[in-house]
């Protein structure tokens, strides 16, 4: 492989010229037949697959009307061109949030609208093809499913609606993702994403467990498979695993000892995220998320909260009800499902955590908002809490905080250039890319504000920054979670319960 | 007033029209043919946004260029986007009122403002052709259609701008020009990108019904974050 290139770190975010094809060689590798058998789709493409094709097209259109109303509503306006972090990284103009849609806008004027039968390519029609198959692998694995382009967008077309119609359509004729199939498979047989069984995850909290208790002298529980107690905690894997996630999970662990919350995680369902979403499958999502709705009947919980994982938080925010709910079993005076910060906050405005912000003097903080935090769910009770929250729990923990620049925050924030089922290693090249618009502003913060701590509320935000700051020069050791400062300040044992 | 001309005036628009509210009629009916799934996630908010109050917020959107991050961040592009479209109603407007009430063009205010929304149309026209050809961003995204849509409706433009007066005394080219043309577009527009306006309404209604029980319309944040 080649080596791989950083763009350069100014602080500017420079819309590049146009790069025909610039990344038309950086392409996710294709799922094995079993792999695909293992998660019920074709195992490799059909003799007959341009029928099937079209016949599956049809049933997307069909099911999801947004996507046949997106087809059809764009005007060509040109709003979104330079929006989206992987063109602003690579210049390729398939990575133009309008030119990623006409992949498949094309096609679908060719086989279901009047004039794309009529006219064929004269009316921007196009028949699907090998090629044009390839290309539709390479530039809908180019998509985080961020949101970003349809902030811009004066029709709000979601372009990443359009990304997960299209894996649905690939994987339907046997065209899948490895690296997202197998997280797909691992979380549907063995509970989570990294496909750690029980005792290896207990083996992790225990861990936790003695380091709290070695650092503080405090006992701090992380209970597993508690019955009976009043919270389901669930969270990414990444969180069992490594740096800076472990971390995290510390502070939320503290968070619910100084509460005095009875709570317990799930051995079951030991797994926020959903890479259902990802490959954009009603199906796979469902199966995912039911384990979460199942774990909490079981173990007689009455709230379920969620750690940080943009996805994670996406998909149980957004889609659980609709995917399994009603969930009339669960308390009804708390939110179905609540995030940690939102949990964390409110503790702190009914000062029932105490903090010594001077734990947190050597670093001078950032936050990411994450985009499917920012763009695809909300927090609290207001429009822009989710924006808000997390802020004020580092406000409360820090003595030193800045914001990046104001068109890179908030609904407009950028990607970390790894979501969307794109985090995998055969693509770093268009990750270390994409990652480029927020690395500019991160430059712009270090300059000025000497940050040093890039904080952030989800897991593949977390494993993302720290594969690519290297890249740009910075070292990986600055990336770490909110919960990590609340960690760092939180003072145990002041005030036990609430 | 030659015969051609009587033709393109009335039988030829009334044959356009009809051919256009068929096609348009056939496709509000596969439209309405969606039904907006049940709603399952529990009303939220403050308990002062509901689905009616969303929804008309989000059909007043578009006159509201302050509450959407394309038009806010560049206003002389919604200006443009105003512009172009009042010009499109008046020469639409133009198409009737010279056969059914001519009357109206003696007045030389009436005359006047539609020919200021129609001449401010075309300028713009000519504005989106050169951006949309010397723009490499915006290059690399047309369609065909983008192209023969938006040179044919400037020149249109032009056409209805100087058929205004409904003087056929100097000949009766422009006239005849201007009335072949807009039945073409009535019957070119439902299989365009022009027909992206029968979308909108819908679009618009559905996202806030679904905002508005969900307690995000009508937007009423001014953001609590970022530096001072
Ligand atoms: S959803 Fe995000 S990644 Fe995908 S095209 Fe839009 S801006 Fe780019
Ligand atoms: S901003 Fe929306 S309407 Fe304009 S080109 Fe992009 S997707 Fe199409
Ligand atoms: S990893 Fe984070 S920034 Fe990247 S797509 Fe997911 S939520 Fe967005």
């Amino acid at each position: 492989m080649a080596k791989i290139e950083a763009p350069e770190l100014t602080g500017k975010i420079i819309t590049p010229k146009v790069k025909t094809g610039a990344s038309k060689d950086l392409k996710v590798f294709l799922a094995k037949p079993e792999l695909m058998t293992k998660v019920s789709f074709p195992s490799e493409k059909p003799a007959d697959w341009k029928e099937k094709f079209i016949e599956n097209f049809g049933v997307i259109l069909n099911k999801y009307k947004s996507v046949r109303v997106f087809l059809d509503i764009c005007v060509r306006c040109g709003a979104c061109t330079d929006k989206c972090h992987f063109y602003l990284g690579t210049g390729d103009p398939r990575n133009m949030p309008v030119y990623r849609q006409e992949l498949m806008r094309t096609v679908y004027r060719k086989y279901f609208t009047t004039g794309g039968k009529l006219f064929g390519s004269l009316g921007a029609a196009q028949e699907i093809t090998d090629e044009l198959l390839d290309e539709w692998m390479t530039y809908f694995y180019q998509c985080s499913e961020c949101r970003r382009c349809s902030v811009f967008c004066p029709y709000g077309i979601d372009t990443a609606e359009i990304t997960m119609a299209a894996r649905e359509l690939l994987d339907s004729i046997g065209m899948g993702s490895k690296y997202n199939l197998e997280i797909v498979n691992k979380a549907e047989t063995l509970g989570n994403n990294l496909g750690m069984p029980g005792p290896a995850i207990r083996n992790t909290l225990d861990f936790v467990e003695e380091d709290i208790k070695e650092k503080s002298n405090v006992d701090v529980k992380l209970p597993m498979d508690v019955e009976g107690a009043d919270i389901l905690f669930v969270t990414p894997s990444a969180d069992f695993f490594a740096s800076p996630h472990i971390e995290s999970l510390a502070g939320y662990a503290k968070v619910f000892h100084q509460a005095g919350a009875s709570w317990t995680m799930s051995s079951y369902a030991s797994e926020g995220g959903n890479f259902g979403m990802f490959i954009g499958n009603y199906n796979h999502m469902k199966a995912i998320n039911a384990r979460i709705w199942k774990a909490a009947r079981e173990l007689k919980v009455k709230r379920v909260i969620v750690g940080e994982c943009g996805h994670a938080w996406r998909v149980l925010y957004a889609f659980s009800n609709s995917l399994n709910g009603p969930f009339d079993f669960l308390d009804s005076r708390y939110r179905v499902p609540q995030h940690i910060c939102e949990y964390t906050l409110d503790l702190i405005k009914r000062g029932a955590l105490k903090f010594d912000k001077t734990a947190n003097d050597q670093f001078s903080v950032t936050y990411h908002d994450s985009c499917n935090v920012a763009r695809a769910t909300r927090m609290g009770e207001t429009p822009g809490d989710q924006f808000t929250i997390p802020r004020e729990i580092i406000r409360t923990v820090c003595n030193k905080f800045v914001d990046m620049d104001a068109d890179t925050i908030g609904d407009r924030t950028f990607c970390c250039g790894g979501g969307g089922g794109t985090l995998t290693d055969e693509l770093i090249d268009i990750r270390v890319k994409g990652a480029m618009p927020r690395m500019q502003a991160l430059k712009r913060v270090k300059d000025s504000h000497n940050v040093n701590f890039f904080a952030l509320i989800c897991a593949i935000c977390k494993a993302q920054f720290t594969k690519v700051f290297p890249y740009y020069g910075i070292d990986m050791e600055e990336v770490g979670g909110v919960h990590q400062l609340v960690s760092n300040a939180i003072i145990l044992g002041a005030k036990e319960g609430i | 007033m030659s015969n051609l001309l009587h033709f393109s005036e009335h039988t030829l628009q009334e044959i356009a029209l009809v051919f256009m509210a068929t096609i348009y009629f056939l496709r509000v009916r596969w439209l309405l043919k969606w039904t907006a799934a049940k709603e399952r996630q529990p009303a939220t908010g403050m308990g002062d946004t509901n689905p009616k109050k969303g929804s008309r917020y989000s059909l007043a959107n578009i006159l509201m260029p302050w509450v959407m991050e394309s038009t806010r961040t560049k206003p002389l592009m919604y200006l443009q986007f105003v512009l172009f479209h009042l010009g499109v109603v008046a020469s639409i407007g133009l198409s009737f009122i010279i056969p059914y009430a001519p009357g109206l063009l003696k007045s030389t205010t009436v005359q006047g403002i539609l020919q200021f929304c129609i001449g401010a149309a075309f300028v713009v026209g000519i504005m989106r052709i050169i951006r949309r050809v010397s723009n490499v961003y915006v290059r690399a995204i047309s369609s065909p259609d983008d192209y023969f849509s938006l040179i044919l409706l400037t020149a249109w433009f032009g056409f209805a701008f100087y058929s205004v007066p409904n003087d056929a005394s100097q000949g009766e080219g422009i006239l005849l020009t201007y009335f072949f043309v807009t039945a073409f577009f009535l019957m070119y527009v439902p299989f365009s990108k022009i027909s992206h306006y029968l979308y909108y309404p819908m679009t618009r209604h559905y996202l806030g019904k679904t905002l508005g029980r969900r307690g995000v319309f009508p937007l009423r944040r001014s953001p609590a974050y970022g530096n001072k």
